[in-house]
């Protein structure tokens, strides 16, 4: 007996391909033009930066398809890939920075191209005076109609954290665009 | 601090979400002109749903495809992991066999060596060992030695054999 026929296609890869029944490469690739300029939106606006966005936005799809086939409806899985980039963002924030702009030679700061740079100051004023998480919680909440109870599925927070965490973001943010002259109804 | 906010806060979410904002009914937007509440929900959604807007239509995604089979490597690869770790544990059990073997081989030809060294007054021998260690123990560690290594040819075998078959039949695709 081959040992192939007992494990099939663990070798080629067939075994990864069969498992998810469900979902084949078009349909996840009709999923993605839905799904991935929002996606993309929330980490480029939510962390002010696009190169980041980007590489956040592809692990998020890999990590997605890793674990979840689209059976569950386009709402489930597009809150679920919601998830896991919130997660993502927030081990980015939480991972120590092993430079400071102060302790990076001259030479190195010398070397950012143009691009780099613009890529790292995209966040605009009235989201920069947020914290993160604000900025997170705003987003699902104002640009994506996420309700509170989704938001807490999205963020792992609970939902009256959410409410009074909004309602201070919501207000703080609302003051930075009067300030800013956006204060118009 | 009033987390509730306005009675009319539905209507206006309502008319922000759908889009209907700005051409939402007059008596609603003189509301939200006075209520601070519904004041902060129109400018802070306004200002999100913008830089939406202008995010999606600037932003070009990659390709979908290549999101599509590194995400089949990475399942493979995890598959592959999961089914090396059953192998990887034969592997320590017949290490520790092994070195048990060892261990008690060494122990038993030293106290062979010792106890005939003391009965023939100093003067051991090797064979005198060897036919000690025949009688103590008899084929056992040579039958076990030989099952052991057996036991290691098979599953290098077992591992390289299908790959180069597989090798040589696998279709060429460019």
């Amino acid at each position: 007996m081959n040992w192939e026929n007992v494990i099939p296609g663990i070798m080629t890869g067939a075994a990864a391909q069969t498992a998810d029944p469900a979902m084949d490469s078009d349909q996840f690739a009709a999923f993605y033009e839905r799904s991935s300029r929002q996606l993309w939106a929330y980490l480029a606006r939510t962390s002010g930066d696009a190169a980041l966005a980007d590489d956040l936005m592809q692990e998020s799809y890999v990590r997605f398809l890793c674990v979840r086939p689209l059976a569950e409806g386009e709402i489930a899985s597009r809150r679920y890939l919601f998830r896991i980039a919130s997660n993502l963002l927030r081990d980015h924030w939480r991972r120590p920075r092993t430079l400071s702009i102060e302790d990076a030679p001259v030479e190195r700061l010398a070397q950012d191209t143009s691009v780099q740079m613009e890529s790292r100051l995209s966040l605009e004023p009235a989201m920069a005076a947020l914290r993160p998480r604000d900025r997170q919680l705003l987003w699902l909440a104002h640009a994506e109609n996420y309700s509170h109870r989704e938001i807490a599925e999205i963020t792992g927070l609970g939902v009256t954290s959410i409410r009074l965490l909004l309602f201070r973001a919501r207000r703080q943010m609302a003051q930075a665009l009067e300030k800013n002259g956006r204060g118009t109804v | 601090m009033n987390l509730n906010g306005c009675a009319r806060l539905e209507e206006v979410r309502h008319a922000l979400s759908q889009g209907h904002w700005p051409q939402a009914c007059p008596e609603l937007q003189a509301h939200a002109r006075t209520c601070a509440r519904c004041t902060e929900e129109v400018l802070v959604t306004k200002h999100l749903q913008m830089l939406r807007a202008q995010s999606i239509a600037t932003v070009q995604p990659g390709s979908a495809s290549l999101l599509w089979w590194k995400a089949q490597a990475r399942r493979r690869s995890a598959m592959l992991q999961q089914m090396e770790r059953p192998l990887l544990a034969g592997q320590l059990v017949a290490l520790a066999i092994v070195f048990s073997i060892i261990v008690g081989f060494v122990t038993l030809y030293s106290r062979g060596v010792l106890t005939s060294g003391i009965e023939t007054g100093g003067a051991a021998t090797t064979s005198s060992t060897w036919s000690w260690l025949l009688d103590a123990w008899g084929l056992l560690p040579v039958l076990a030695a030989a099952g052991v290594i057996v036991l290691l040819a098979a599953v290098v075998l077992y591992l390289v054999l299908p790959v180069r078959y597989r090798d040589q039949h696998r279709p060429q695709n460019g």
